[in-house]
């Protein structure tokens, strides 16, 4: 037998993905990193709704001082989580939520640029007929 | 996705060119994921994915930025950590203090209860011993009972075998038997008596005038059987 890497064992707070069909839901657990992810988990902090509601909000519960007792005694995030709570304040804002973002920008921007030109070479079209 | 899958247990039949039927595995396609034991499909085997471009700015940039990342996020779980065991420490300040609070009223409670203990011991002492006497009175009074009652029981043996005694003087033994018998042939016992209300024996006048009387009334039966 190749001798293998020691397995991470730690607690985690991540999502678990609960709703039904075309209708996610996610609950913010505290979890062994290796059970399943809808494994019964040490505690549950919160829930997280991805689908927009009629005002276009998403909405999302945690409990805080929960939060803060699980992070100090060890238990780390998911990425998911870590750009959440990067929105949330509790983390710095999350670097892939700003590389995201800054995608999103650029593409707008060149989005705009090009109905920019496609109207301006309407327009000279139009002009030299 | 659609792929080929082939179903264990059910054969179509191909027609071969000379007109004989031969059983084939039969091979449909079935919505799902690839079974193991299916090869790799013939227009993949020579795929290789194109890996994702990557802006190398970018990527320079997201390195920066996770390296700062992962130090604030550092100093964030040490901040709470800290957090964390300076309220661990008040709370155990707090508790050892209860606990020491809860040894004294502990203790004060427990010298009144065994003073309690000991009065409630004192009495339950002298109620045993009491009782301890009264139960030895009682077992001497049996004991003196049941002596009395073995006295009286010896002296009835005791006269009941006096008493056979002075009988067996009286048995018929082998030697007196025959004197006996006669003695019994000899004996004459006459029933014919009356008794008054008072249980008195009035006994007949005599023998002779029983046996006068019934040769009377033997005489006066021939002489009706005559008639």
């Amino acid at each position: 037998m190749p001798r293998m890497p020691p397995k991470p064992n730690h607690l985690m707070i991540r999502f678990a993905l609960y709703g039904c069909t075309n209708r996610p839901f996610n609950h913010i657990v505290v979890i062994q990193n290796r059970k399943n992810r809808n494994a019964k988990p040490l505690e549950q902090l919160g829930t997280y709704d991805p689908m927009p509601n009629a005002n276009q909000e998403k909405l999302v519960a945690i409990n805080f001082e929960r939060l803060r007792h699980w992070l100090a005694c060890g238990a780390l995030c998911s990425k998911p989580v870590e750009k959440l709570l990067g929105l949330a304040g509790l983390f710095p804002i999350h670097p892939m939520s700003y590389i995201t973002a800054q995608r999103n920008r650029k593409k707008a921007a060149e989005k705009e640029a090009e109905e920019k030109a496609a109207a301006e070479t309407e327009k000279s079209e139009s002009t030299a007929s | 996705m659609s792929c080929l899958r082939r179903t264990g247990s059910i054969f179509a039949k191909t027609v071969c060119s000379d007109g004989q039927t031969l059983p084939a595995p039969l091979q449909q396609f079935v919505r799902g994921i690839k079974p193991r034991w299916l090869p790799k499909s013939k227009s993949k085997i020579f795929y290789v994915r194109e890996p994702t471009p990557i802006d190398p700015v970018e990527h320079e940039e997201l390195r920066t930025m996770y390296f700062h990342y992962r130090t604030k996020l550092r100093a964030i779980r040490g901040f709470l950590r800290t957090q964390y065991d300076q309220k661990m420490a008040v709370i155990q300040k707090q508790s050892a203090k209860e606990d020491r609070d809860n040894i004294a009223e502990f203790q004060a409670i427990e010298g009144q209860v065994s003073q309690w203990n000991s009065r409630v011991q004192k009495v339950r002492e002298e109620l045993a011993a009491m009782e301890e006497e009264k139960r030895q009175q009682r077992a001497q009074w049996w004991q003196e009972r049941e002596e009395r009652r073995k006295q009286k029981q010896l002296a009835r043996a005791q006269r009941k075998v006096v008493f056979n005694l002075e009988e067996s003087k009286s048995f018929i033994t082998l030697d007196t038997l025959d004197t006996e018998i006669e003695k019994m042939l000899n004996l004459r016992q006459d029933y014919n008596f009356a008794i008054d209300k008072q249980g008195n024996r009035i006994e007949s006048d005599s023998a002779h005038k029983t046996e006068t009387s019934q040769a009377d009334d033997k005489a006066n039966q021939q002489e009706a059987v005559k008639r």
